[in-house]
């Protein structure tokens, strides 16, 4: 293993190349240490590197490779999304608000990626509160695509897609509330799982609407996607909606066959609002699935349209009031001067809080208020069940959902940030299955003028193994996973 | 014009657990300033609610005490609201699904009457924190260590009239809640506040008048004066044509007034939703049955028992079963003396008084009910006199040995040696021959009067101890010269 | 007390296309002391059988003051505007028929686990005022409060 395929290696096969001493994992970690100082500049998907701590903790994993007790995440480097806390490191949620914000304890996600033996290199840029699919609305600027630095990354976990794209880590963690892991995951042509609502653990990740919020990896493989989830999942006692089930042994299964498996294809996701070149892409993947021994089924979901209103309504109301600890007293942005508590709270929040922000703040606080709850929060709650029927009527007839993760490929910086609603939009095959709290996949399709486009997968609950040994098949079968960006130009 | 005053009280119980409610941070008062407020109290990024075992049990309890209806699905609701003591903007509560619905409280009246209340509610609920106001110069302080206690917030039906009642309502839940050992019923440390909802109406009338709301009164005295000046002061509005507004007052209790609460100017929209990051509580049968049979004797069956087992006046053992503590002090002292009624009367007398004067609680009394009772018997038996068992109670206050051992040191036994009287009596009216002479020669009616001056000079040779029925027997037997 | 009630909270007898809101000067009888008062129960100046979405500015600021937010008077047209597209967005759910189904809050139908009742949290206070913007003594301080 030459140290320039280094950082395009998959964790997999890194961690063999750790174990038989091919390489150390101060070695590795220097390399993307390296290849971060070098493309960052560009990409702008890290926002905090963590230099001498990640080197520190290399050299702790590589003295558990030598002694033999080293696990398959040991010394394999990681970015985190600036969304989990991380103890004594800066954790800002890409927001003025938090820009001084430094959590003295760690998420559960993160501190048990450290215990799996995992090096942090840094922390990676994001929509500010995750709010957004395009990354543009971090105050340290945005991200750009590794395929094509004047497009968007996605969002909200733009910095670590682009961040795996570009080879800077061969991990990433990433949450998706609507669609942040798989939406930024199709744009980047990586790999990224949003796990069951209660599958990973929330504790010390910064919220935005709780019941949706659900954190997951982001990685070049899905082989490396079953690793770093065994890891990330199970029960946690600090986090009450965390599910008390039993994790299976996600790469245990890897490798079965997918003959005879029934993939549903819901006509609702390749309505008008899909680029076309995309659906072919998403077909000729399917075709793909087929040869292996899948059958398709079409389904209905017939929900799928009103998820946005559905989820435009449900998310800023939880994230309106998960947004009320910002008050400037007890961290966080606080104003200069202030005059009066009123003028210590309104001006701490307008100048902590972007745009974006505070309009999801604006209608969420709307929707929730008297006279309004009934008419807004109550019946979105009430169509939220109705999705999540839809799906499960769904399964009765399938095991496996599939369709595209975005309507279409990266779109040029700046295109959609003047019209939320058409931003809204980019959810639309994703923001369903937060609804209905369904684990869902995007695994790299293929590209479409250059550009890479995602097959998204959706499970049934608590069924990511499903999920991950279809799109580990798919893998196996196709190298659109191996295509990488050559920064800012073209693919090769 | 006369008017009704009408009343519901909401009461919040600080419950009595190790932690937080939905933290593992301690619940103690009186820590230095945020030393006690966790990363989960003070809402910092990413923390999240775990919900205390021992709250919801503590619930239950209360809602089996009070025979409410319970809620075996139960959910947590956030309440939005920014204040400084509010450290997430919003305070976890329980709205549309509370954990204990209708139930209802007796509540013994002086005159041995109960006094139905009608429970409407009581939910689950975190405390907020504290502000200080004076100690810095144009700021303000926020501790919040308080922050997250669990309350028990118990909502009644507008059923008080007076301000007798309400204070005899929360008289008997501060009981109650002591009993199930739920609460530490601290009032001077804010364990127990209640909110006063009141308004006017004509006597007679059927409909409600506009209420204000009196927050955060803290004990029984003020709550007292509060429903007074603000009856007063609603009487005042309405006889002078005037309106009440309804608003949210505080009472002053130095300047002992009520007055519009600043801060709750603004109507608050509470935004009330459930909360995400809990799920709801579910409770089963096998759960409550558990929580039920062990229960403790509740006031109001003990209080019966008393009444029954030892024939107290409903006001006596309204009285004694106020705490456990007293009940059991009780309790043992009327079964060693065998008098219990006695012994009732010295407890809420002489006992009580000498406690009160010395700031004392039952559990600090330094007579034991053994000794109380000790005490009693020699009363029952005629050993003392009621002025001597004042002696003999002095004595064991001091902690000078049994009611016996005092007796004996003390020389403090009763003379009921019929000779010995006899002597006494003869040398008393030997030594006073003008007045025996003036009893003779008076009316019947004015010999009773009399025959006093001859009781106290008896009392005086005999140090007291005399036994003062024989001796009133002997003397008039001996002045009407047979 | 202003706490309405979910039965209570709010009637939309819009029967039009358009997501409308008939009663906005309502007065909710609230009262879990069944008191008779009334509190205006929407702090949006609407009025009786105005049709409808909040497009006038004074609206956008009466959420904006609920939400603790200030609305730059230069940025008030295209707030409103942004906040009333959406609103449009959402109208949408108004179509579908609802009736009898139970609002959810959660994905799984799952119950709350309890904590065993004991302290596991020290004094953290220097850790966790280490990034508190006003501390003295111990306290967070904010400006004067008056209760």
């Amino acid at each position: 293993m030459t140290l320039e395929s280094l950082t395009y290696a998959s964790a997999t096969e890194l961690s063999s190349g750790l174990r038989t001493a091919e390489i150390s994992a101060v070695e590795l970690t220097q390399a993307c240490i390296d290849v971060i100082a070098k493309q960052n500049p560009a990409v702008n998907a890290v926002i905090t590197l963590c230099q001498e701590s990640a080197l520190t903790e290399a050299k702790a994993a590589d003295l558990r490779l030598r002694e033999g007790s080293a696990g398959p995440l040991t010394g394999i480097p990681l970015l985190h999304k600036d969304i989990f806390c991380t103890r004594n490191v800066a954790t800002t949620c890409a927001s003025k608000m938090l820009a001084n914000f430094i959590p003295p304890y760690d998420a559960t996600v993160v501190s048990r990626l450290r215990a799996a033996g995992t090096v942090m290199l840094g922390k990676t840029n994001m929509d500010e509160f995750a709010m957004g699919s395009s990354t543009e609305t971090s105050v340290f600027g945005v991200t750009r695509n590794p395929w094509d630095l004047n497009c968007v990354p996605g969002g909200s976990s733009g910095g670590a897609a682009a961040a795996v794209a570009a080879g800077f880590t061969p991990l990433g963690t990433g949450t998706d509330t609507g669609g942040s892991i798989r939406q930024p995951a199709s744009l980047c042509g990586i790999t990224g799982l949003k796990p069951t609502y209660g599958r990973v653990s929330r504790l010390g990740i910064i919220a935005f609407a709780s019941s949706l919020d659900q954190a997951g990896p982001m990685t070049r493989t899905v082989e490396d996607a079953a690793l770093m989830l065994q890891a990330m999942s199970g029960v946690d006692a600090g986090d009450s909606t965390s599910a008390d089930l039993e994790v299976p042994d996600f790469s245990g299964g890897l490798n079965q066959p997918i003959s005879g498996l029934r993939i549903g294809i819901p006509k609702e996701y390749f309505s008008q609002n899909l680029d076309q070149r995309v659906a072919d892409k998403i077909h000729q993947a399917l075709d793909e699935l087929v040869k292996e021994g899948a059958e398709l089924v079409d389904i209905d979901l017939p929900h799928t349209e009103q998820g946005i209103a559905t989820y435009y309504i449900i998310a800023p109301a939880e994230a309106s009031t998960n947004l009320s600890r910002y008050d400037g007293v007890r961290f966080g942005h606080r104003c200069e001067s202030p005059l009066s508590l009123t003028d210590l709270y309104e001006r701490s929040r307008s100048e902590g809080f972007g745009e974006e922000v505070q309009r999801r703040i604006l209608v969420g606080t709307y929707a929730l208020s008297a006279g309004f709850y009934d008419a807004y929060f109550k019946k979105a709650q009430q169509v939220r069940r109705l999705i999540s029927e839809d799906f499960q009527k769904a399964f009765e007839h399938c095991d496996v959902i599939a369709g595209p993760a975005a309507p279409g490929p990266a779109f040029p910086l700046g295109a959609k940030s003047d019209d939320p609603l058409a931003m809204y939009l980019e959810d639309v095959y994703t923001l369903s299955v937060n609804l209905a709290g369904l684990p869902g996949l995007s695994i790299p399709a293929g590209l479409v003028d250059g550009m890479p486009v995602g097959l998204q997968l959706i499970g049934r609950s608590f069924d990511e193994a499903t999920l991950l040994r279809v799109g580990h098949r798919f893998q196996l079968c196709t190298d659109h996973h191996h295509a990488k960006p050559v920064l800012g130009g073209a693919s090769q | 014009m006369s008017w009704e005053v009408v009343m519901g009280l909401e009461v919040h119980l600080q419950l009595a657990t190790n932690s937080k409610i939905f933290s593992g941070a301690a619940n103690q008062f009186g820590a230095e300033p945020n030393v006690q407020a966790c990363a989960v109290d003070l809402g910092m990024p990413g923390m999240l609610p775990v919900l205390n075992s021992e709250a919801v049990r503590y619930a239950v309890m209360f809602g089996l005490a009070i025979d409410a209806r319970l809620g075996k699905r139960s959910v947590f609701d956030r309440k939005n609201y920014f204040y400084p003591d509010s450290p997430k903007g919003y305070q976890i509560s329980q709205f549309f699904e509370p954990i204990v619905c209708e139930g209802h409280f007796d509540i013994p009246m002086e005159d041995g009457s109960l006094f139905p209340v009608r429970i409407t509610r009581a939910h689950l609920e975190e405390d907020a924190g504290k502000s200080v106001h004076d100690a810095y110069t144009g700021q303000t302080g926020v501790d919040l260590n308080r922050a997250g206690t669990p309350l028990l917030e118990i909502v009644t039906e507008p059923d008080f009239r007076t301000a007798a009642q309400a204070v005899a309502y929360l008289k008997a839940l501060h009981s109650l809640a002591i009993y199930l050992g739920i609460s530490d019923g601290n009032m001077a440390e804010g364990s127990m506040r209640c909110d006063i909802n009141i308004s006017l109406r004509a006597s007679g009338s059927e409909g409600f008048g506009t209420r204000t709301e009196i927050k955060n009164v803290n004990s029984f005295k003020f709550v007292e004066k509060a429903i007074a000046v603000e009856t007063e002061r609603q009487q005042d509005v309405l006889e002078s044509g005037g309106t009440i507004t309804q608003e949210t007052r505080l009472y002053d209790a130095e300047k002992n007034e009520t007055r519009a609460m600043r801060s709750k100017e603004v109507a608050n929209d509470y935004r009330y939703f459930p909360e995400p990051d809990l799920l709801p509580i579910i409770i089963d049968d096998e759960y409550i049955s558990a929580i039920k049979s062990a229960l403790p004797e509740l006031p109001s069956i003990k209080r019966e028992r008393f009444i029954s087992d030892y024939e107290l006046s409903h006001y006596d053992a309204a009285l004694l079963v106020d705490t456990p503590t007293l009940a059991n002090y009780f309790e043992t002292a009327a079964i060693q003396s065998k008098a219990p009624k006695l012994t009732a009367n010295w407890i809420l007398g002489d006992l009580a008084g000498t406690l009160n004067r010395e700031n004392l609680d039952i559990s600090q009394s330094p007579v034991s009910a053994e000794s109380l009772a000790g005490l009693i018997v020699r009363i029952a038996d005629d050993t003392l006199s009621s002025k001597l068992a004042k002696q003999v109670f002095e004595g064991l206050w001091q902690q000078e040995g049994t009611a016996d051992a005092i007796i004996e040191t003390r020389g403090l036994k009763q003379v009921t040696d019929t000779g010995a009287l006899e002597t006494m009596v003869d040398q008393v009216i030997e030594a006073n021959p003008d007045q025996v002479a003036q009893y003779r020669a008076a009316e019947e009616g004015k010999q009773k009067k009399l025959v006093g001056f001859f009781v106290g000079q008896v009392m005086k040779a005999s140090k007291g101890q005399a036994n003062p029925q024989l001796l009133n027997t002997l003397l008039v037997k001996k002045l009407n010269g047979s | 007390m202003t706490k309405p009630s979910s039965a209570k909270h709010s009637k939309n007898t819009g029967k039009s296309a358009s997501f409308s809101f008939v009663l906005k000067w309502e007065c909710i009888n609230v009262g879990v002391f069944g008191q008779g008062e009334s509190v205006v129960a929407s702090p949006l100046s609407f009025h009786s059988g105005y049709a409808a979405m909040p497009t006038i500015p004074t609206d956008v600021l009466s959420v904006a003051q609920l939400a603790r937010l200030r609305i730059d008077e230069a940025a008030l047209g295209d707030v409103t505007d942004r906040f009333t597209r959406t609103l449009n967005l959402v109208a949408q759910l108004e179509e579908i028929d609802t009736a009898g189904v139970i609002p959810m809050s959660n994905p799984h139908d799952m119950h709350q686990r309890l904590r065993a009742d004991s302290v596991t949290e020290g004094n953290q206070r220097e850790a966790l005022q280490q990034t508190a913007p006003a501390v003295e003594d111990g306290f967070f301080l904010v400006p004067k409060v008056i209760d």
